[in-house]
């Protein structure tokens, strides 16, 4: 395989910058990671060996993931064909499978084509490299539409979700929703007629079959048979393993646990966001079937719809869900839950994985945010009290005190003991000066503690006095020191500075 | 009985060339060099000239804001040179060794009070070897540390086991540990089944663990985390002995014992051999020159590109060396099986053979991404910190969310595992450094 390194050697100046075709500088540059691991090697400081997982492979494995369902989407695309023609005897399996390659490879080559293309731009742009996330988010694109789905709605729906969804956040790993989501919702929301109702899961655009006419043929989802109040004309075992019309890659149960297997056996995707989301799922169509909102299996729920391939393939975007280990079962949990909360309840949505993920999307952070404020507030409370034990020991002219095993409460009345007492020996000192700031220091220590722990109340309860009796020793102290002093209080305390324990700090609020 | 601490996160990667239990002697060098850059946060002050004469434990040169802090000469000698930089910089002060030693006195016997101990260990230069947290730099002797934390586990791969080094030097270990007990509270971090357990002066805690179990700043935050306003010191467990020895018979001895260790280290073993003294010396004749190699002063997730011209640097405990890998050209490498690549991806089939010992070159083996997968670094970190959020509070430069986030319990070489096994390549220990070193000026 030589010729292909000589190749690209060959070619590389030509794009490099200042080369004759540098504008083509990232293109070249995804070709050549791609044919060769790059072999840039560590700095001088840092780790000098590395783990040889990158996010290119990690993110091909996503697509190996896919094939399965990818392939059984072809097939199945076939499959329905002939059942609407009525000749499913007639068409052998491969035929079946031609069919539906023959549909299928179109919206992979538009969804890829489009995307990269806007990428490969953007990253000349910027001047970057290529990032491979679209490879995934290319292959979902088609997976989810509707067969009948055009390709110029496709292409159209793939720049909007490419630049709006992930380009002006910063590229890959920087979007806040799942692209292949936003495309889909796109889809959802600008062209309602050809992403739901009847006519639109099977495809009648060639009649190689035999003679006759599918036009106007038209066939329901499960899931549309349920939100139209209908029974559900499939059984349990054509919606696990898919020969139900539906999203290309959505219908077989089956393939999309293979790819599952295939993510979590890799570590690609969190399997705590797959069990959990099924949890959720599973819980929530529970309730609802028996409290009579709906009749149809609770565990059929799992099987029909995007239920499962949302679960495993779009719940688990590394980028948009959430990344703190335990928030992920919270994540994953309450996407299952949205999701069949809105297919069942709400008749306006038959399908409801798209929105509950990219709901979810929005709320990640946020159950981030608690993990790690929990996590922070643990910190600060830490210092906190390390910090009040400190100055209580430096406070307290008793240091036979054992500071270290004495609860939060006898360390501030500790601290408020020390107060009063300096306050008294302030007003009985000849240098009233000195003292009366060292007593200010130290009532204005315990109090700024209080009043930044919101503890003024607990306080007043614990040791019985007022928060006002507490500004009147304040006062007192200030009528000590002399009232003539107090222009000049700054400049005193600053000169006083040095002789004091644990400095002026506190008087700050 | 020590209190024992389970740690579940972490990786132990198995690299070929682990040095053999064999100790030999370095061929002594012509001339050693002490690199100022190995105490990090110290800014040098030279108080020796060209053709001036030192004993063994001299000061070559001290820390410019805290002059009393010394770096004492590993030889006695002539100075020969003070190797200068862009911009005056101090690259190292290199001293041309005598034929017999001689060696300053700093007299015997470990003294009563702290301060007098403290006060030994600043002339003799040895404090220069202390290191603090926060902000994981050389320690100031103003400070009152919470405590001085040791760790005698060396977890790192291609590591110098230290239980091994320590054989025959257990009284003069003792010794450092019962002088460093006088400044503060000591703690000592100490593998399962080791023979330090029974160390007196000392809190031992065992710790079970993969990598970095063995790292300090690790035992730290399980025993006694840093809040904001305190300091902990942190002493090499090597570095005790050379207190010990000190104190055992007043001379500033800084030989090491060093691991000598990498693939591409013909006969891997133990190397006797000063700090500051030439790599050359060291591994000698004992590397492999079939292609290029990448000599490292340290361990390959935490050390330092060298050459076999450097020396070797003050808190190096081993030398490895490692294909560099730049001439390696793998087809396909997203999609192929790479059986000789080491991966915590099970992607790869190396899970599969836990025993194997990998031959690792220092490619970085990918492009640089934002962070894309989640988890990667939490599952190597052994700490109660949310190593992601704390590496983009860094990036962002935003102190108050560091802060609030736990920098001032780590150090950089705490994030080498994770490093390692991030596959978007972020270059994680320059990004805390430049964290530690922000934060350290705002609040200096």
């Amino acid at each position: 395989m030589a010729f292909i390194k000589n190749m690209l050697d060959k070619m590389k100046p030509t794009f490099s910058e200042g080369g004759k075709l540098s504008a083509f500088g990232s293109l070249f540059d995804a070709a050549e990671t791609f044919f060769y691991v790059p072999s840039e090697t560590a700095k001088v400081r840092g780790a000098q060996i590395h783990d040889a997982i990158d996010s290119k492979r990690s993110i091909f494995f996503v697509v190996i993931a896919l094939i399965p369902a990818i392939l059984f989407g072809m097939w199945n695309i076939g499959y329905q064909h002939s059942l609407a023609v009525g000749c499913t005897e007639e068409c052998c399996l491969l035929n079946q499978f031609l069919y539906g390659l023959a549909v299928m490879l179109p919206k992979i080559v538009v969804s890829y084509a489009v995307g990269l293309g806007i990428e490969v731009a953007i990253a000349q742009w910027k001047k970057e490299e290529v990032h491979e996330g679209f490879f995934v988010t290319g292959m979902l694109i088609p997976l989810i539409v509707p067969v009948n789905c055009p390709l110029w709605i496709i292409a159209i729906a793939t720049a909007f979700a490419v630049i709006f969804a992930k380009e002006v956040f910063g590229g890959t790993g920087m979007n806040i929703f799942n692209p292949a989501l936003v495309t889909r919702a796109f889809l959802f929301f600008a062209y309602p007629a050809m992403m739901s109702g009847d006519k639109v899961w099977v495809n009648a655009e060639y009649m190689d079959c035999i003679n006759g006419t599918v036009d106007g043929y038209s066939q329901a989802t499960p899931l549309g048979q349920l939100a139209a109040g209908e029974p559900v004309s499939y059984s349990a075992m054509d919606t696990i393993i898919g020969t139900i019309p539906g999203s290309i890659g959505e219908t077989s149960f089956i393939a999309i646990m293979i790819g599952a297997v295939i993510l979590i056996w890799a570590g690609i995707a969190s399997w705590k966001i797959i069990l959990s989301t099924f949890a959720g799922g599973a819980l929530m169509a529970f309730l609802l079937r028996y409290d009579g909102a709906q009749n149809f299996e609770w565990w059929e729920q799992l099987t029909v719809g995007g239920f499962a391939f949302g679960a495993v393939f779009m719940a688990t975007d590394p980028v948009t869900g959430c990344r703190v280990e335990a928030g992920k079962w919270i994540y994953g949990f309450l996407i299952g839950v949205m999701a069949i909360i809105i297919r069942v309840l709400n008749p306006g949505f038959p399908e409801g994985m798209m929105l509950a993920i990219l709901l979810m999307n929005v709320f990640a952070p946020l159950i981030d945010y608690c993990f790690v404020q929990a996590n922070i507030n643990k910190r600060m409370k830490r210092a906190k009290v390390v910090n009040l034990r400190e100055d209580a020991i430096s406070e307290s002219e008793n240091s036979s005190l054992d500071v270290d095993n004495m609860s939060l409460e006898d360390v501030l009345k500790l601290m408020f003991e020390k107060a009063i007492t300096t306050t008294d020996s302030a007003l009985q000192t000849n240098d009233p000066m000195i003292s009366g700031v060292m007593a200010f220091n130290a009532i204005g220590k315990t109090y700024s503690y209080l009043k930044e722990k919101d503890k003024i109340d607990q306080f007043i309860n614990l040791f019985g006095i007022s928060e006002s009796s507490y500004l009147n020793a304040l006062d007192n102290v200030m009528n000590q020191v002399g009232k003539d002093n107090i222009s000049n209080w700054d400049e005193l305390m600053h000169s006083k500075q040095e002789e004091l324990p644990g400095g002026i700090d506190a008087f700050d609020d | 009985m020590a209190n024992v601490i389970k740690l579940s996160k972490g990786l132990d990667i198995n690299l070929k060339g682990k040095a053999a239990a064999e100790v030999v002697n370095a061929k002594p060098s012509k001339v050693y060099g002490l690199v100022p850059d190995a105490f990090y946060g110290v800014k040098p002050k030279v108080v020796v000239k060209e053709g001036d004469t030192v004993k063994a434990g001299d000061a070559l040169f001290v820390d410019k804001l805290h002059p009393e802090v010394k770096f004492a000469s590993p030889v006695s000698g002539k100075v020969t040179l003070v190797e200068r930089g862009e911009r005056r910089k101090v690259l190292s002060i290199q001293v041309e060794a005598d034929a017999t030693q001689q060696y300053a006195d700093f007299g015997k016997g470990v003294p009563a009070d702290g301060k007098a101990v403290l006060e030994t260990l600043l002339a003799s230069g040895l404090f220069g070897y202390m290191m603090q947290r926060p902000y994981a730099v050389t320690a100031c002797p103003e400070d009152t540390p919470k405590g001085i934390f040791v760790s005698a586990i060396s977890d790192m791969p291609l590591a110098a086991d230290f239980e091994f080094v320590v054989k025959g030097q257990e009284a003069d270990f003792q010794t450092g540990i019962d002088a460093l007990s006088k400044v503060a509270k000591v703690y000592l971090g100490v593998k399962p089944g080791s023979a330090l357990v029974g160390t007196k002066n000392a809190e031992v805690t065992v710790f079970k663990g993969k990598c970095p179990a063995g790292n300090v700043g690790v035992q730290i935050n399980h025993i006694s985390p840093v809040n904001k306003g305190e300091t902990v010191w942190t002493m090499g467990a090597e570095e005790v002995i050379f207190v010990g020895r000190l104190f055992n018979t007043g001379k500033v001895d800084l030989t090491r014992t060093i691991a000598v260790a990498g693939s591409e280290v013909k006969a891997p073993k133990y190397v006797k051999a000063l700090v500051g003294a030439k790599m050359s010396d060291i591994v000698g004749d004992n590397l492999s020159t079939e292609k290029a190699v990448r000599v490292i002063d340290g361990n390959p997730l935490t050390g330092m590109k060298s050459s076999l011209d450097g020396f070797v640097g003050a808190h190096t405990t081993e030398v490895t060396a490692i294909p560099e890998g730049n001439e390696t050209y793998e087809l396909l490498g997203w999609i192929s099986p790479r059986l000789n690549e080491f991966s915590v991806s099970r992607s790869y089939l190396s899970w599969l053979m836990p025993k194997k010992e990998y031959t690792l070159d220092t490619r970085v083996k990918g492009g640089h991404r934002h962070m894309i997968f989640s988890g990667e670094y939490d599952s190597v970190f052994p700490m109660d910190i949310y190593p992601e959020q704390l590496v983009k509070a860094i990036i962002a430069g935003d102190i108050d969310r560091m802060e609030a986030l736990g920098i001032y319990e780590v150090a950089p070489e705490d994030f080498a595992v994770a490093e390692f096994v991030d596959s978007s390549k972020v270059e994680l220990q320059r990004i805390v450094r430049e964290g530690l070193d922000m934060l350290r000026k705002e609040n200096a």
